[in-house]
This record gives structure tokens, C-alpha cells and sequence, in this order.
């Protein structure tokens, strides 16, 4: 199935294959799967007793309790579900950039998608994906199986980087599209207002979404790795900068650094999971850290 | 000089340099090695200007690069500001031009060199205790008494002031600036100023100098222009006499040579004196037309024997530095002329060297002895004459005998025996003319001048440089087989020489292949003969003599070594009576005939006035190329009061180029300071403010 696919070939779903993403909080599912759902049923996992009320199956009264307290208990069981996840990936020009890396954080962003979807069908979870850049551009809903996730899979593989992001503007599109409480999973470079990307963060959070965020960043980019006189070109905007690298390199960093504080207290804050991932950083070793077992 | 004066004007005119950077910004900049980039929001928060702040940068550091090239080549410049600042010691040159050009009238009468010395004497009035003062003159002047370098005894300066007079001579304006330069070198005054009080005449001053040494730094060069408004409407000069180049006998009348050129646009009529060192004295009335030479032909009579010499001077026209010339010359007492022979054997020879037979006429005197005796009267005289005959007994001893004659100086000539049958015995080696046997031709053959350029032919060689020695005919001859130590002077038309000259020793040999007969050809039926049989005699070529003729001005060039103790005598023209060493005095400046005395011998020096202080153009404009790349302004002179008050404005001094200087140092370090900037740091606490707010707005 993945042999035909260029940013899920065999050996990196193969090396895939042990991992399993998990969330945190419930999740609403159409199907029995791993995770913790918000609702109570029937599985193995005790959650809490309530007061037996008329119309329960009296099959369900805890009579150990009832001999001990003389009350009548009924024992809830936490319901079981899938996930549903939705997986963003940011397609604005700016994810065309490669200087470090061996990929670029497109191709690199890519590869995380393919990766995630693989390992969450692998896991009966289902797997949806969303392409953005000013606004939504492709959604394909969350599908469950690996036959499933082929269109999803070329469509990654004719993402041509353009235009400018707009990542808040897709996450608030997003937050009021998905009906269920549901995984979202944002890869990004994440090169906008940290605050917009946060209040974008917040209304998923808002909504019992659970969110990760995958920010992808070239190596270049976090520390300059040039020197001299160079005028540089914003892929985006076109917009150019003479700069002396030397002259201007530490303050750089240090503004950098700032820009991932504060994406990185706001994911925080919202109780988003943020993880900084350099694009040098192999895909498969990437999806490790962050999902393998501890 | 202006009140404001760059002293190195050079530098002024590197100026545009200034713009260098400006074009090498727009030209030649930095290529910026372009850059795709994700984004630019990190260098927009490290600071929103940055871009506008780098452009003002650039600017700025533009114009600090050109300041800094701007001040540096104003310092190199050396503004100096006249007028302003201390008043140091001065020490001052005053440069006079003494030169024959000088002896022109001023504006106001007087000669411009009298104008010019009266201006200088105001300077030195002027100098105070401390102030030093020396007098180059442009022509060294032996009856100066100059003071040795800076002087401060104004008395000394003054006496020689008085001293200084006019001259005939062109100078040298390369050699008195040195010499005002080097006046300079171990002086202890601040300031150093060189007043050069000049005709310009563009003879001098448009003649590029050679090695002139560089000034100390601040001195200030000015020149002064004494006008010429009175120029000669006539004038001729003297530009050479000639004696011929040949002995001179008493008793012979003596042709003089005399060049003239008029340097003036109308024809000019003047009167030629001339007067010989007895007092013979004569003149002629000479027209030479508008800048045109003429030669004039003067006849001496006859001298007596010893060193001689003849005064010229031009009179008639509007200038006189140019109108005096001297020649000298040694006269000789009557020659003998000794023939080894019988008279018939050398045929018309003997009539043609002396016509009266005792030397009258041509001062030669002619003598007959045995071939034979040759041996033992050879010293009767200098020169001999010898047939071919003589040697055919007893040759090899009668050769050497001849030989050792030559080698001492004599002159002798072999011809064939008129009137008897040739004989030749042994011809030795050294003999580079060896004659063939006798051939004959009953029509004759044309006898022709094979080296035209010999002094024989001096006194029958036309204008165009022909020898009139036409249609002599040859009926018998020995043709001569020249080797080239030999020059052939007469011969045939197919090159055979008939006559020829060999050097032997310190004397001339002349072999003849014909006898001067009218038997064997018609050259001694000819007028030219007897001159040509004088010069024969008379002839010597490369003679070394004692007599150096100059144009005042010129170097003294005498044999002898520098430091040879001499005296120097004026025997007419200019007086003069000096005692010192060669070296001390480099010319003569005046017309004149001069005895240079050593302890081992005497020369003479015949000096004529320099014709080319005649010329009439002088440098109107501010460029001297006389002066190189000396810095100089020149002023027209305003008379001695103009002189003075510019020498006091001199006195004080702003030098601008330490602060210019230091300006330069300032762009350089504010360039330094611009081009290499500390990094920039994170407005960390801003940014940090900032974030908090938005956080909690999100929060909220």
C-alpha cells in the first residue's frame, strides 16, 4: 500500500509501526477504540458510581456496595472510543524554505502528515486532513483505513507552497467545522503573530479539541548561518532586506527565542501540546520522540 | 599670494579624487550576495527602521569617506593662511636676475635690474634681528661680494647689493633656485620665503629645470615680475666670431668671421667696431634685415706674433646686453719652409708658399737644402717638403729620420720630382699612401676634391660648401694606393688619389702622387693653388690651442682641476681681477677677453654677450616651467613699497593643514566607528512587555 506514495514510503511506515498517538483528554469517536471517550459505557475501565434510578438495568446495581452501605449504586464503566483526528498542514510559501535542513519544511511537514495518518489508522483511530494557508485550501474528512487515507496521501504530494498564512484564520474555520471533540494536529512554521496563533489554539481548546502542534522550522532559521553583507527576499511577500549578518546574528536569535517562548507558553496556556521540531531532525526519530514510549 | 594659499597646489587638483567614493557607491558597490528567506518578521521586531537606519548608514559613511579624502588631500595641499597667526623668525631669499635681459629699461627709466635691486634693498631694510636674509643672483657674478648663506649683518647684505651689476649673460634659473633652497636647509626660522625679482624672460624661465631639490615644507615662493614695456625696436646681437682654422702668422692679414642676428621685426642698421689688443681699431656699417643672421667678413691687418685678440661691439641699436665680443687667437712668427731638394724639383710650390721669397705676403718662408742633410736640418722648421727621390738611397735610414720628425710634431710633404725621372726606393710600413707606377694622359684627366671638408679648402670653398677647383687637368701621375689610415683629399674622378693626408705621430704627412708642375697638371696654373699651397702648409687639423671661447654665462670648462688656485684677468673688454679656486667661479658674466692664471700655466677665455638675452618675449601668464614643481605664485612687481608690505603680510602665517589633519583623523574614525557597528541586541524588555500583554488579553 505505501510503496506507491512519496512522503510515506515502506521503511518509513515500517519504522512507524510501534507508535501510537494518544490524547489527553476525551474524545468522541464513532467507533470502540483506545482513547477515553466523555461518555460512560460498557468496557473494562471503572469510572464512578451514581444513584440507581428508575429505568437502569438493575443488572447494573453494585451489590457488594449495596451490602455494605444499604444504598443502591450503580457502577459507570468510562466509554472506549476512537479518535478522530484532524491533521492542518500550513501550505503557505513560507514552508517552501530549505537551507539547513534536507528537506524542506514542506516536504518535512509532509512527511510528519503522511507519518501521523499511518500511525493513527494503524491504531483504529481515523485520520482527516486539512491544507491551509490564507484560508482552508483542500479538506478530505477523516478517514479510517490505509485504502482511505490514498487521497489524502497524493494530495500532500501536489501541495505546491503559496501564498501567505493565515494559520489563526484556518484554526477558527476549523474549531467551528468539527462537531465532535476530535484530535487537531498543526504542522506549521507557524510564522505569524504568536497571539493570532494562540487565539486560533484557544477556540479548539474552547471547543474540547484536543491540539497538537508540530512546529517545523529550518535550523537557518533559528540561528542565522551566514555572514557578510546579504540582502535577503521573504518568500512570501517578496519583500526585500539588506542585512549584515554579523552585525545583526546574536539579536536575531534572541528574537527568535522570544517568538518560541511565547508560542510555546501560549500552547501552555491554552493546554495545547507544542512540539519545536528542526528539520534536520529525521521524520521517523521526530515521531519517536514525541509518541514513542517514554 | 592671497591671503589664503595652498602651498602644494598639486594636491588641489586631485580634488575630484573626493568623489571616489560616491562613484565606487554607485559604480563599483558591493554586490549583495541575494538571499531567499522564510521571513522577515524577526528582523522587523529586532527593529522596524532597520533598513531605513542601514540606508542612513551608508550615507553617512559615505560622506565621512568622502571628507576624509577631501581633508587629507586640502592638508596635503598645506593651506597656509598669510595674514593670520604667529609671526616667527623669517629668513628669506631674494633670487636676483642679473641676467643680460635685465639691462632692459623699466617703467620708470631706470633698467629693470636697478629696480629690481632697489626692491630688494627695501626688504632688507626691513628685516629685524632675528630675521635672516641671503642674495642669489640668477648669473654668478665674481664681483658680487655675496654673504655666505643667511646673513642678519644688513650692511654685508647691502654692500653687496651695491655690488650687483649688469651683466651680458643668459643664467641659469635651475642653479639659483637650488641655491636658494639649499639656503634654507639649516636654518632654525619658521618661516621661509623666496623672492625672486625677474624679467621673466622666456629664454630662462620656459626652460624645464633638471634635478631642482625639493624646499622645506612651508616655504613660500614668491615671484616678481618687473615689467618690459620699453622693448627694443632694434636690435642685433653678436652671435660668433670665427678665425680660420688654421696657423696664424704675423705678417699675414687675418679674415674675421662675424655672425649677426637681428632678434627684432624691422631691418636694422647698426655700425661694427672692432679693435685689436694694439689699438688698431676700424668699423663697419652692417643692415641686417628683420630676424635674419648675416655673416660679416672683417680683414685684420697684420700682428705681431704672441697671443692677440680682437674687441667687437655693435652700436646703433636699442639693446646692448647682446652687442660685445671677444676673440683671441695666437699668432705665430713667420714659418719656415724647409724643401729638401733642388727649387725645380717641386716645380711652382715654393712660388706659391712665399712669392716674394722671404715671406712678406704669406708670412712663410721658404729654405732649400740637400736631400741628404735632411737628417741634420730637419729642426730648421716644422714643415718639409720631400720628394720620393730623396728616399731612393739610403731609405730605410732617411724613412726613420722622417719618421721621428712627424712623431715630434712636423708636418712634411712628399711629391714627385719635377723635371726628373721618378725613382722609389723601400717604402716602409707606417707609410699608408704607397705610389704606383708613373701613367700618363695626353688629353689630361680631371683632377677632383675627394674630402671637400678639409681646412686646405677653407679659403676657396664657396656658400653651398664647393670647392672652386674647377677643370684642372692631370697629364702625369703616380695614382696612390691609400690604406685607410690615409685620407684622400685630391684625386681623379674614378677615385684614385693623387694627394693624401696620413697622421703620424703628433705630426701630418702629405703624399702627393703628382708634382706641382705645370708639366704635370694645370692646378698650379690655377689662382686657388697658392691658397691651397699655403693651407698646405698652414693646416693643422685637431691642434690643441688655449683658448676657450664662451657666451658670458656659459660654464667655465678649462682643462684644469676644480680646486686649482687661479687667477682670473680681464685683458679687455669688462675689468676683472679675482683670486680664488676654479670651482668658485662657475662663469664670467661679462664680454670680455680673460687670462686664467694657474701655477702651471695660462689659458684664455674669449667670452662674447649671450644673444639670446636679445630676445624680446617674456612669460605673461602665472606657469614657470623654469621653476618645475616648485609651488609659486607670481605677481607683477608694484615697485619696492608693494614689495615690502607683501614681505611683512608674509611674516605672519596660519598653517591649516594640522587641523585639516585632524579633521581627516575625525571622518576616519567616525567611518571606522559607522563601518564596523557593535551587533545589535534584542529590545529583550520591550518584546518581553509585549508578549505578557498579549497573553493576558488571550487569557482574559
Amino acid at each position: 500500500m505505501t510503496a506507491a506514495y512519496k512522503f510515506l514510503p515502506p521503511e518509513l511506515a515500517d519504522r512507524l509501526r510501534g507508535l501510537g498517538v494518544t490524547v489527553r483528554r476525551p474524545v468522541e469517536g464513532g467507533l470502540q477504540g483506545l482513547h477515553r471517550s466523555p461518555h460512560h459505557g460498557a468496557s473494562v475501565e471503572f469510572a464512578d458510581y451514581r444513584e440507581y434510578t428508575r429505568g437502569d438495568p438493575p443488572n447494573r446495581i453494585d451489590w457488594a456496595v449495596y451490602a455494605r452501605t444499604d444504598r443502591h449504586v450503580i457502577r459507570r464503566y468510562q466509554e472506549e472510543t476512537n479518535v478522530r483526528a484532524y491533521i492542518l498542514v500550513d501550505t503557505s510559501e513560507s514552508m517552501a524554505f530549505r537551507d539547513a535542513g534536507k528537506l524542506s519544511k514542506m516536504d518535512y511537514a509532509c512527511h510528519l502528515a503522511a507519518g501521523l495518518m499511518f500511525v493513527l489508522v494503524n491504531q483504529s483511530d481515523a485520520a482527516g486532513l486539512t491544507l491551509f494557508n490564507d484560508a482552508v485550501q483542500k479538506q478530505f474528512p477523516p478517514a479510517s483505513s490505509l485504502g482511505s487515507l490514498r487521497p489524502m496521501l497524493l494530495a500532500l504530494e501536489e501541495i505546491k507552497p503559496s501564498g501567505r498564512s493565515k494559520i489563526d484564520k484556518a484554526l477558527h474555520t476549523l474549531a467551528e467545522q468539527i462537531q465532535r471533540r476530535s484530535l487537531v494536529i498543526l504542522i506549521s512554521d507557524l510564522l505569524q503573530n504568536p497571539a493570532d496563533t494562540i487565539r486560533g489554539i484557544r477556540h479548539l481548546q474552547h471547543n474540547k479539541h484536543e491540539v497538537l502542534v508540530l512546529h517545523t522550522l529550518d535550523a537557518a532559521e533559528i540561528n542565522l548561518n551566514f555572514s557578510g553583507f546579504t540582502e535577503l527576499r521573504e518568500l512570501e511577500t517578496g519583500a526585500r532586506l539588506p542585512v549584515h549578518a554579523d552585525e545583526i546574528r546574536d539579536a536575531y536569535a534572541a528574537e527568535v527565542q522570544k517568538f518560541l517562548d511565547e508560542l510555546r507558553r501560549g500552547c501552555l496556556g491554552s493546554l495545547a501540546d507544542y512540539q519545536l521540531i528542526d528539520t534536520r531532525t529525521p521524520v521517523e526519530e521526530a515521531l519517536h520522540a514525541k509518541f514513542g514510549q517514554p | 599670494m592671497t591671503g589664503l594659499t595652498a602651498l602644494n597646489p598639486l594636491f588641489l587638483s586631485l580634488l575630484p579624487l573626493a568623489a571616489l567614493p560616491v562613484v565606487f557607491h554607485f559604480f563599483f558597490r558591493l554586490k549583495k550576495s541575494p538571499r531567499v528567506f522564510s521571513t522577515l518578521m524577526f528582523f522587523d521586531r529586532i527593529d522596524p527602521k532597520l533598513n531605513a537606519r542601514r540606508r542612513l548608514r551608508e550615507w553617512l559613511i559615505l560622506l565621512l569617506r568622502t571628507l576624509l579624502i577631501l581633508f587629507l588631500l586640502l592638508a596635503l595641499a598645506h593651506p597656509v593662511w598669510f595674514g593670520l597667526g604667529k609671526q616667527g623668525t623669517v629668513a628669506v631669499a631674494l633670487v636676483i636676475d642679473n641676467s643680460g635681459s635685465m639691462r632692459g629699461t623699466g617703467e620708470d627709466g631706470r633698467t629693470k635690474l636697478k629696480e629690481a635691486v632697489d626692491a630688494a634693498r627695501g626688504i632688507i631694510g626691513q628685516l629685524r634681528d632675528r630675521d635672516r636674509a641671503g642674495i642669489i643672483l640668477l648669473v654668478d657674478d665674481p664681483v658680487v661680494p655675496l654673504p655666505a648663506g643667511l646673513s642678519s649683518d644688513k650692511s654685508a647684505l647691502r654692500n653687496a647689493l651695491d655690488h650687483i651689476g649688469e651683466t651680458e649673460a643668459g643664467g641659469s634659473v635651475a642653479a639659483a633656485m637650488a641655491r636658494a633652497v639649499n639656503l634654507f636647509k639649516d636654518s632654525d626660522a619658521t618661516h621661509f620665503e623666496i623672492h625672486i625679482l625677474s624679467d621673466l624672460q622666456q629664454e630662462k624661465w620656459n626652460q624645464p629645470p633638471v634635478d631642482l631639490p625639493p624646499p622645506r615644507a612651508g616655504t613660500s615662493i614668491v615671484v616678481h615680475r618687473l615689467p618690459s614695456p620699453n622693448l627694443a625696436k632694434s636690435n642685433v646681437g653678436i652671435t660668433g666670431v670665427r678665425v680660420p682654422a688654421k696657423i696664424i702668422l704675423s705678417g699675414r692679414r687675418l679674415p674675421l668671421e662675424v655672425q649677426l642676428a637681428s632678434t627684432t621685426a624691422g631691418e636694422s642698421r647698426v655700425r661694427l667696431n672692432w679693435q685689436t689688443d694694439s689699438g688698431g681699431s676700424s668699423s663697419d656699417e652692417v643692415v641686417v634685415p628683420a630676424h635674419a643672421e648675416k655673416t660679416v667678413n672683417l680683414t685684420l691687418e697684420s700682428q705681431s706674433a704672441g697671443f692677440r685678440w680682437v674687441g667687437l661691439k655693435i652700436e646703433g641699436d636699442d639693446f646692448d646686453a647682446d652687442n660685445r665680443a671677444f676673440i683671441g687667437f695666437n699668432c705665430e712668427e713667420k714659418k719656415s719652409v724647409v724643401f729638401a731638394g733642388k727649387p725645380n724639383e717641386f716645380g711652382q710650390l715654393p712660388l706659391a708658399i712665399s712669392p716674394t721669397g722671404e715671406g712678406k705676403l704669406s708670412g712663410l718662408i721658404p729654405s732649400f737644402i740637400d736631400a741628404a742633410n735632411f737628417a741634420n736640418d730637419q729642426s730648421a722648421g716644422n714643415f718639409v717638403a720631400l720628394t720620393w727621390n730623396s728616399f731612393t738611397t739610403d731609405s730605410e735610414a732617411r724613412w726613420a729620420v722622417l719618421k721621428k720628425f712627424l712623431d715630434a710634431g712636423g708636418s712634411a710633404l712628399i711629391v714627385p720630382a719635377a723635371g726628373a725621372p721618378a725613382q722609389f726606393g723601400s717604402v716602409p710600413d707606417w707609410l699608408a699612401s704607397v705610389p704606383g707606377g708613373l701613367q700618363s694622359a695626353t688629353n689630361g684627366l680631371a683632377l677632383t676634391v675627394l674630402d671637400k671638408s678639409h681646412a686646405m679648402f677653407n679659403e676657396i670653398r664657396d656658400e653651398t660648401g664647393g670647392v672652386g677647383l674647377h677643370n684642372v687637368k692631370v697629364f702625369q701621375f703616380f695614382p696612390l694606393r691609400a690604406a685607410p689610415a690615409a685620407t684622400p683629399v685630391l684625386g681623379l674622378e674614378d677615385g684614385r688619389a693623387l694627394l693624401t693626408e696620413q697622421k703620424v705621430g703628433k705630426g701630418h704627412l702629405f703624399a702627393s702622387g703628382i708634382a706641382f708642375d705645370s708639366a704635370w697638371s694645370t692646378l698650379t696654373l690655377k689662382p686657388a693653388f697658392i691658397a691651397l699651397a699655403q693651407n698646405l702648409v698652414l693646416t693643422q687639423t685637431g691642434a690643441e690651442t688655449n683658448i676657450v671661447p664662451l657666451a658670458a654665462g656659459e660654464p667655465l670648462r678649462l682643462a684644469l682641476p676644480a680646486d686649482t688656485a687661479v687667477q682670473v684677468q680681464s685683458l679687455g673688454g669688462s675689468p676683472l681681477d679675482w683670486k680664488g679656486t676654479l670651482s668658485q667661479i662657475a662663469t664670467l658674466p661679462r664680454a670680455g677677453i680673460y687670462a686664467v692664471r694657474s701655477e702651471k700655466e695660462t689659458s684664455f677665455v674669449a667670452v662674447r654677450s649671450s644673444e639670446k638675452e636679445g630676445r624680446q618675449q617674456f612669460v605673461s601668464g602665472g606657469a614657470l616651467p623654469g621653476l618645475g614643481q616648485l609651488v609659486y605664485s607670481v605677481k607683477d612687481f608694484g615697485g619696492g613699497d608693494a614689495l615690502v608690505s607683501e614681505f611683512k603680510r608674509l611674516e605672519k602665517s596660519l598653517d591649516l593643514s594640522p587641523l585639516l589633519l585632524l579633521l581627516a583623523l575625525l571622518a576616519l574614525a567616525g567611518e571606522g566607528w559607522l563601518a564596523n557597528p557593535l551587533p545589535l541586541k534584542a529590545k529583550s524588555a520591550v518584546a518581553t512587555k509585549t508578549f505578557a500583554k498579549e497573553e493576558n488579553a488571550a487569557r482574559r
